[in-house]
């Protein structure tokens, strides 16, 4: 895996812009090579590469969801209502230390019985939407996934959702400096989350 | 899915001392209990239908409305808190056709009105509005009285949390738990202001058999350094030396835990609640210590120095207050389980110990823990091979430390001084009286 794949030209597109305003054609193609690349380094399980895509002071977020009743008050069907939130328990909300433990634990595959055989997995990664932020090198960035996650000789599960990152220009590339991952389940159809999303 | 247990296997439970699927001691488990459908059914009446089983704590019912949701065996129910702040529990199922009245996982409502009729339920249970009442059900009328929801037998809590059972008769609560109490004590009511729960609880699908994941929780340490072996290297965790620590102890009841043992002989100082200290801040370690006084005035000493690492309450509750978590286990047949993970902190410690202490877990425990992923595939695993013609029909070993468990006076229960298999065995033993119905 070229790590150019990921880079873009220093004059390339500019990430500053009205806040909020969607990105030009340019700049929207960046970020959709960034995030299928970030997608195939997950699949093919180069879990330093990706941790590489991250930036010092990165945050990736999982939150729990719960079920729960809309009135028809403005606002109320808003999806924010059902997550978990900052600091109540969620599934994942880890920093870069952490990240590199779970990475670093990866590779002691000896006894690595959670991943080992190791899960077949594809993100599939759809309807990404690139935004200006009042940052002039950050952009807030959507997207969509589904993966599909299978492992021994049984069908496995599907994790779907959408991605909330906020992509921070360094150089000729995109790091992620946050990602919030919003589950569509509120329960986890699975006995382990062992790929990231 | 294949079962090969016959009536003729479940009344050997009763009648038989060869071939018996729980050997008396507890040592000798037939594989087919871990698969079985028949066996499941009799489970889903004699120990979910009748034992008190954990099903949340008083802080998530914060004012009167307050309700949650949740499963006693596969039955659903509310938890609501009345205008009487009283907290009560009914099946989730409507007195007319039985549809589902409260949809959400958790709020505040005054009524429940169901979506099929729109008949309405009170907080309390009572009925309270019949849909057409007037023109249809004039003649013969309506007994709204006797059509209230359908509540639970009996409901009680200990240090706010909750428990019900669907047995009229079963010994009050404090009896049922027994032994258990004064190392809940030690647990969660160290501080006068006790604890609470914090946000939703996280929920997780494993397919296996529940007794797979209690006995484990029971007393399991012995699979830690092989099963999480990638985890404790990565922490640089000393397996061999926290196995060196570790005593087993059995309470009466079919409740078991691993735990951290030093005698209050006054040699050696003790860490509140066998924290691993350098993993939180200087202000945190500083609350934690600055609680002990506090503890050693309301929990009795030696219950205080015996601090339960991992542990089941029978049936279906386990507790992991290292990392400030435990764990409801819903059946949801043979094969399967729904795990519950809450996060609890002390109710009065600053907000940010609050966050530091409750943040500690998602890292090791839970569905994406680095720990406790390593478990579930293995549980599986287990079911599958229960599942097969031949391996029905195999056993599963508990030996470890047979014999060797020894009363302890001053903690109340039995114990080995080591690693060994006594908190599962003590679980499988009460299963098998359970099962039995209860002699
Ligand atoms: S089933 Fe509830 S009102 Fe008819
Ligand atoms: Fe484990």
């Amino acid at each position: 895996m070229s790590t150019e794949m990921l880079q873009t030209t220093e004059t390339g597109t500019c990430t500053a812009g009205t806040p909020g305003e969607l990105v030009d054609m340019a700049a929207w193609f960046e970020v959709q090579r960034f995030l299928t690349e970030e997608a195939r380094l997950l699949d093919h399980r180069c879990y330093e590469e990706w941790l590489a895509l991250f930036t010092e002071d990165m945050r990736y977020w999982v939150p729990a969801r719960k079920v729960r009743m809309i009135s028809g008050k403005p606002g109320d069907r808003a999806v924010d209502l059902e997550l978990s939130a900052d600091g109540e328990p969620c599934v994942l909300d880890e920093r870069l230390p952490q990240l590199q433990l779970r990475v670093f634990r990866m590779q002691t595959a000896r006894l690595l019985w959670c991943d080992n055989p190791p899960g077949r997995v594809r993100h599939l990664i759809t309807n990404v939407e690139a935004s200006y932020t009042d940052k002039p090198d950050e952009l807030a960035v959507r997207s969509n996934f589904l993966v599909p996650h299978a492992r021994f000789d049984e069908k496995g599960t599907q994790f779907h959702g959408e991605r909330q990152d906020i992509l921070r220009r360094t150089g000729g590339s995109f790091k992620i400096a946050s990602r919030k991952v919003v589950l569509d389940s509120t329960v986890i159809w699975s006995p382990a989350v062992t790929t990231f999303f | 899915m294949s079962s090969t247990i016959s009536d003729a296997d479940i009344a050997a439970v009763i009648d038989s001392d060869q071939n018996r699927l729980v050997s008396p001691d507890g040592s000798r488990v037939a594989r087919a209990i871990f698969s079985s459908e028949e066996i499941y059914q009799r489970e889903l009446a004699e120990i979910f239908g009748k034992c008190w089983l954990p099903l949340g704590h008083e802080s998530q019912l914060p004012r009167t409305g307050s309700f949650f949701t949740t499963f006693m065996g596969e039955d659903a129910v509310i938890v609501s808190r009345g205008r009487d702040g009283q907290i009560r529990v009914h099946l989730n199922a409507c007195s007319h056709r039985g549809a589902k009245v409260c949809l959400e996982d958790t709020g505040t409502a005054n009524t429940f009105t169901c979506p099929y009729h729109a008949w309405t339920f009170a907080n309390d249970g009572r009925l309270v509005g019949v849909t057409f009442e007037e023109q249809y059900y004039k003649n013969p009328p309506l007994d709204k009285g006797k059509l209230g929801l359908t509540p639970v037998a009996q409901v009680d809590t200990i240090h706010g949390m909750i428990f019900a059972t669907f047995d009229p008769n079963a010994v009050p609560l404090r009896e049922a738990l027994g032994g258990m109490v004064p190392f809940l004590d030690a647990i969660f009511d160290r501080r006068e202001g006790g604890m609470e729960v914090v946000g939703q609880p996280v929920k997780w699908r494993i397919p296996t058999n529940w007794k797979i994941y209690q006995d484990n929780f029971a007393g399991d340490e012995y699979h830690i350094g092989f099963t999480h072996g990638s985890s404790l290297e990565a922490i640089r965790f000393s397996d061999e030396q926290f196995l060196a620590g570790l005593v087993h102890c059995a309470v009466d009841g079919g409740h078991g835990f691993a735990a951290n043992f030093d005698p209050p002989d006054g040699s050696e100082p003790y860490l509140p609640l066998n924290q691993p200290v350098e993993a939180f801040s200087p202000e945190t370690r500083e609350y934690m210590q600055s609680c002990l006084a506090e503890a050693e005035e309301r929990v009795s000493a030696i219950h205080l120095r015996c601090q339960l690492a991992a542990g089941t309450v029978f049936p279906n509750w386990s507790l992991l207050p290292i990392f400030h978590t435990f764990r409801v286990c819903h059946p949801k047949g043979p094969n399967e389980i729904e795990l519950w993970a809450y996060t609890f902190v002390d109710r009065d410690a600053p907000e940010h110990v609050k966050r530091e202490l409750a943040g500690y877990y998602n890292f090791s425990f839970g569905p994406a823990g680095i720990v406790e992923q390593d478990d579930g595939a293995i549980w599986e695993s287990i079911t599958r091979t229960a599942q097969g013609t031949q391996g029905s029909r195999g056993f599963s070993s508990y030996e470890m430390g047979a014999g060797t468990e020894y009363w302890h006076e001053g903690l109340g229960c039995w114990m080995t001084d080591k690693l060994s298999e006594a908190a599962q065995r003590s679980f499988f033993r009460e299963w098998s009286r359970r099962m039995e119905g209860g002699k």
